[in-house]
């Protein structure tokens, strides 16, 4: 059974954010909620000055402090590592949102389903047609396209990146590209103080 | 000159920085203080056989509390389903306290005016309903301290800061309630309640202080959260109400204000604002760390 992971590459990565559009199309999330962004940050001060671009993901972290908060058990792990949420269970109250470190958990909140993107109280045909699989109240997060990773695809951020600046793969295949990156240019994990053990390494 | 970053705190923007933990507000914060307020009512009335005290204790943690929480939670209707993650979760283990406290609070209330149950049984279930308080007023410490994602909250201090402002909250309503009832014919009683009050008091001056200290020392997103309580955003809330209004003048009053049912009620008022503002300012300042950082040189 893979145990999936990813590799951001901040060498590569551009700030394009075509990750985050494509994954908002992926899974017709409404506002407010980016299941990944690539954010900057200036490093430095005149003239010395450049910027880095960072693309932020839910890590699937192996023990995640979003699954061990959850009072109903909605938060699960699949047996190939990716975190879930089972929105038939999840009763939205947040301490998963409160108990990821990286802030990745979304709560669905009713008023972009009811006003629709162009606040006109009338959904597009791309919300009607993505918005039925929500269930509003309840938490969302990445899922790494799980059906797409099913069916042997790459989750669709990876697909789009330009750069090629998002790798995916098993973590415990030892001639994987996400085990030969993080072997070869020493990955590290965000925030890795916290021990949640993310999935997600940061190469530079 | 070295360079030393200092980080925003960030909203929607795509930048990095300090995110504020913006979901948990005035609603929760709410249910948190009804709930703890209610047990330490009803546990401090228990002790002295105050039915009163028990029924309105009872009614704040078994009943607001809930209405608080069902306006909290996002698919309110499912809320039984909390009862699941007993083994991993606190909010389970706190659901599972209400319950012993709603279920075994309310057979003694019942049982204070009926006298059905056998001696034995009656003092189980005391004691039970008891226990049940203990659990509510701690169990949002728990909570909060239980993920190291905020590091302000994340602190062995919190559940202690927890139970304290329970067994204050309670204190201060028994004494208000009970001063022109059962303790006026007992004066020794309201003399180590007084004392147990102001003790609670200073507890809580220390706590704050410490875990404020801890919070500063411990992380930057620690001192982020510090700061915005007490020098930025929060510190026109934080400081008056939390710690002047909540601790200090109501400390003044338990001390050096006599005892009168006026200065009881100011007391008691006092101190359930300083409750309620620690809450929701605990909530607001709550600040989660950057994902990575390149520039802490």
């Amino acid at each position: 059974m893979p145990r999936w992971g990813m590799v951001l590459d901040l060498k590569r990565c551009i700030g394009c954010n075509a990750c985050t559009v494509a994954c908002k199309m992926e899974n017709s999330t409404p506002e407010g909620v980016l299941f990944t962004k690539t954010v900057s940050e200036v490093i430095g001060n005149y003239p010395n000055v450049t910027r880095a671009y960072i693309p932020l993901i839910c890590n699937h972290c192996e023990e995640a402090p979003c699954e061990r908060v959850c009072p109903t058990g909605a938060t699960y792990t699949t047996d190939d590592g990716i975190v879930m949420v089972d929105e038939n269970k999840c009763i939205g109250c947040g301490a998963c949102h409160t108990g990821c470190p990286y802030k990745n958990r979304f709560k669905l909140h009713k008023e972009p389903f009811e006003k629709g993107l162009f606040k006109q109280g009338e959904l597009t045909p791309f919300e009607k047609q993505g918005y039925p699989r929500f269930v509003i109240g309840t938490a969302v997060k990445c899922t790494f396209c799980h059906e797409r990773v099913a069916e042997g695809l790459d989750p669709a951020c990876v697909n789009t990146c330009p750069a090629e600046a998002r790798i995916f793969g098993d973590l415990d295949d030892p001639n994987s590209k996400v085990r030969r990156l993080i072997q070869a240019r020493k990955g590290y994990q965000p925030l890795p103080q916290f021990n949640t053990k993310p999935k997600v390494f940061y190469v530079e | 000159m070295m360079y030393s970053k200092v980080y925003n705190v960030v909203g929607d923007e795509f930048e990095l920085g300090y995110r504020h933990q913006d979901l948990w507000s005035w609603k929760i914060a709410f249910a948190f203080f009804f709930g703890e307020v209610g047990a330490g009512f009803f546990f401090f009335s228990a002790l002295y056989d105050y039915n009163p005290g028990m029924i309105v204790g009872w009614i704040m943690a078994a009943v607001l509390k809930p209405i608080a929480l069902f306006m909290h939670l996002g698919v309110p209707i499912r809320f039984w389903r909390a009862i699941v993650g007993l083994k991993h979760s606190w909010i389970s283990r706190g659901v599972f306290a209400t319950i012993f406290f709603t279920g075994f609070g309310f057979i003694h209330i019942v049982n204070q005016y009926t006298n059905v149950l056998p001696g034995p049984v009656a003092t189980t279930v005391l004691v039970i309903a008891m226990l049940g308080c203990l659990g509510v007023m701690i169990y949002l410490g728990f909570v909060l301290s239980y993920s190291p994602a905020i590091p302000l909250w994340n602190t062995g201090l919190m559940p202690l800061i927890s139970l304290a402002y329970g067994f204050l909250g309670g204190l201060t309503l028994v004494i208000l309630f009970g001063f022109n009832t059962f303790l006026a014919a007992d004066p020794e009683s309201l003399k180590l309640l007084k004392g147990l009050e102001l003790g609670l008091v200073i507890f809580c001056l220390i706590a704050l202080w410490s875990f404020l200290h801890g919070a500063v020392y411990g992380s930057d997103a620690g001192k982020k959260s510090v700061q915005l309580l007490l020098k930025e955003k929060f510190a026109k809330w934080f400081i008056p109400a939390v710690i002047l209004v909540g601790l200090v003048f109501a400390g003044l009053l338990m001390h050096l204000g006599g005892i009168s049912f006026a200065v009881l009620l100011a007391i008691a008022i006092a101190e359930l604002i300083g409750d309620i503002g620690l809450k929701i300012l605990l909530f607001k300042a709550g600040t989660f760390e950057p994902v990575i950082s390149h520039s802490r040189f």
